[in-house]
This record gives C-alpha cells, structure tokens and sequence, in this order.
C-alpha cells in the first residue's frame, strides 16, 4: 500500500470548467475529500478537470480553502494554556471571517458555492453556505422563498391548497 | 461573449439532494415544513427526513393522547404521516405514585416506534419523574434529591435531553442515554441524577400564584431554542393579562449557560 504522496511544495493544477486552471498546494487540497481520494490513488498528474465548477467559484473556494489551512498550520509552540487561548481565539477570528465571506456573496454566488463545494466534497464549506441559506429561509412561507430564489411552484392548484392546510399551524 | 459571469444555469429546484439535506438539517421543525412545500424536490425529502432519520434537534412532533381509562395502551398521533399509533406501556403507579394516582405528561425521546427511544413522565407539584423504555417491565420510579423541597411544572423533551422546569424557576436536566441506561440496568440505581440550572428570574416574579394573581408556567420548544413562558392571568385563572417570555439559554448548538 502506498502512502499518499502529500507534500508542502507540490501543488495540483484544477481546471475550471470554463477552461482557467488554478494552483493549489496539494496540503491545501486535501480538504476536498474528492481531491484527496485522487491525491490517494496517485492520478493528480497534470490538469485535472473540474466540470461541474467554473472559474469565479473555483476561486472563492479556493480562498475559503487556502483560509482555513492557513488557520491550521500556524505554529504551535505555545504553552497549554496560552494555546487553549489562542485557540479560541483563532476559532472566534475564523467565525467572523467565514461570515463575513458568505455575507459578501450574492445568492447566484451562494448557489455556485453550494453545488461547487458538494461536488468537491468540502464538508466544512458546504455546510457554512448551507446555514447561509437556512438563515435566509427561516420563518418564510413556501411563496417568500420561492420569490427569493426565482423557484416556479410545481405542484398543482389541489396539491397548493392540501399543503396550506397542512401547515396552518406553522404559519402562526 | 459571455454576458454572465456564471457560465453554468443556476437553478435551485435542481440543488442535489445531499445539498437540500445540508440545507434542512438546519432549519428547525416550523422552518423545514414550509421549507419543504417550496416544490416537489424538496418536499420529496420530507418523508425521508423526518420519519426515517429524524433530526434530534427538531424536537419530535407526538402527541400523547391522554389519560384512556385503566387501558395500557395509548395512543400517539403522528402529526407528520397524520397517524395514530397504539402503544402498550405499563400503567405508573404503585409506591410513592399512589399519592398521585397517575403521571400528568408523558414526552418521548424520539421516536416512539423506536427501540432506543426512552419514555419520561412526571407527576405535576411533585418531584417524581418516571423514566421507562420499552424493553422494561416497570417504569423507574425517580426524584429529585431529598434535600429540595423543589417541585416539577413542567417536561419537554429536546435534542436528546430531558428538560423540567420546577416551582423555584430552575431548571432540570436528565440526558436521555443517561435515563435510558439506568432503566436498562433495571434500576439498581434507582435515583436518576439531573443537572441543575438555575434561571435568571427578575424578583417580581412570584412563585406561587395568589389571590390577585395567577401564573401557570411551562416550557416550549422554539426554533431549536427552549424558552420559558410565564402566563399571568386573574379573576381565578378566567382572564390573562400578560405573558413573559425568557430564554433559558438551551440551544440546539450545544447547551448554553442560563443567564
């Protein structure tokens, strides 16, 4: 069994699917379980195609990514306690930039962000664009939410009018 | 040549599924209904969602029909598939419970059809609390230390956690693997230890009700937040006239302190 060949320098070139190729160090990469398997598997040689991702989310995910392994690999020589410290400061510095990340983005952005991340298989992304959403959804009726997201009904006029009834409670 | 900045179509109804799944597991219970009657993609995940992996943090829309006579069995409405369920569990008395012939609320767990789900119920201005799980032949007959003279209001069941709240505006917890491992080990022990939290309650607020005024007081479950609502009322509970509302500070993101 070969171990993955992960190493500082190298890097993986990714492909957009609008053509544009990135750089990204393979230790970065390896928070797309996607990538990694491919890392695992030794068949990262020359570009490697992503279709489903075009350039300017490949690029924000890339920064999310360079972001939190920035976060990781800061040195670690501290004390127990002003570690612990520091740690919770770190995790309070990566929450106010994460948000504000999420919060720059329009909801095309956010949707691009959403499929583009679950292709990849970033957990960690996914679920912070996911709770971006869920945010913007809460306490809005099924027509708010269709509004917000251009989405048109396809359910028929019955359908609508069983569903209203069902959730009349929820609507209080 | 292209116009948008996005080269792919961008279409929320077509989100893959694991993506909608990411999205609902966030939303609490009232969200994730209307959330799932925005079309049919999302609202297919509905069943799936709820019924065969509930999301502990929702909160679990039973009722528990009440008292039916000297009957074992009681039936549970399923406000979701909008069915009533039967089930057999022993009646709770004998012992200390005679004095108060029978528990007032009864809350799950979880799912109720399901094995590990755990059964609590309580006794109103009392401090027992009856824990039972459906492989055991009695329910556990609990309290709260002797040292208290603290009685229990009220029980809600959320995210894996029993929560009481009692006369002195405190509340207790009892963590439902605890209280299901305890009844499993046939309840040699047989006190159910509880966490104490202690509400931050302005001292305006009378514990009893009086003459003048009358408070009824109860826990609920809102957007995965547990709040503690204190209804005032008068002329002998026939008029309310103000409601308070405080957060006791249990969030769906881990427990919190009260403050």
């Amino acid at each position: 069994m070969s171990t993955p060949s992960v190493s500082v320098n190298r890097v993986l070139k990714l492909k957009s699917s609008d053509g544009e190729i990135f750089e990204v160090k393979q230790t970065v990469a390896v928070q797309s379980g996607v990538l990694k398997q491919m890392m695992e598997d030794g068949c990262t040689e020359g570009e490697i195609p992503l279709n489903n991702v075009d350039s300017p989310t490949l690029a924000k995910i890339i920064e999310w990514c360079n972001k939190h392994h920035d976060n990781d690999v800061e040195g670690r020589v501290l004390s127990e306690e002003r570690e612990k410290e520091k740690e919770k400061e770190k995790a309070a510095d990566m929450k106010k930039w994460e948000s504000e990340f999420i919060d720059a983005l329009n909801r095309d952005e956010i949707y691009f962000l959403l499929t583009g991340s679950n292709y990849m298989d970033i957990k960690e992304l996914l679920d912070c664009a996911a709770q971006k959403v869920a945010d913007m959804v809460k306490g809005k009726t099924p027509e708010a939410i269709r509004e917000m997201f251009n989405i048109q009904s396809d359910f028929t006029e019955e359908e609508e009018e069983a569903i209203r009834k069902e959730n009349q409670w929820a609507f209080d | 040549m292209d116009m948008q900045k996005h080269t792919h179509h961008r279409d929320w109804l077509r989100l893959p599924e694991n993506v909608i799944a990411t999205i609902s597991d966030k939303l609490s219970l009232s969200d994730f209904l209307l959330f799932s009657n925005v079309c049919k993609p999302w609202r297919s995940l509905q069943k799936e969602t709820l019924l065969i992996h509930p999301n502990p943090l929702r909160g679990f829309p039973w009722l528990v029909m009440s008292k039916e006579g000297e009957s074992e069995a009681k039936r549970c409405f399923s406000v979701l598939d909008n069915k009533l369920w039967k089930i057999k569990m022993p009646k709770a008395d004998g012992g200390l419970i005679d004095a108060y012939t029978n528990y007032n609320k009864l809350v799950f767990s979880g799912d109720p059809g399901k094995a590990t789900c755990v059964y609590m119920a309580f006794s109103y201005v009392s401090p027992i609390f009856f824990p039972w799980i459906p492989e055991a032949k009695d329910w556990l007959e609990s309290c709260l230390e002797e040292e208290t003279d603290d009685f229990l209001m009220d029980l809600i069941s959320f995210n894996g956690c029993f929560y009481f709240l009692t006369r002195e505006y405190n509340i207790r917890v009892v963590v439902a693997a605890y209280a299901y491992s305890t009844v499993q080990s046939n309840g040699y022990a047989d006190q159910i230890d509880t966490q104490f939290y202690q509400v931050k309650m302005s001292p305006d607020i009378p514990l009893e009700s009086s003459e003048n005024v009358q408070i009824v007081r109860y826990l609920v479950e809102f957007r995965g937040e547990i709040l503690l609502v204190i209804r005032f009322m008068r002329n002998l509970f026939k008029e309310t006239y103000d409601f308070k509302v405080i957060s006791v500070g249990f969030q769906s993101n881990g427990m919190g302190e009260i403050g």
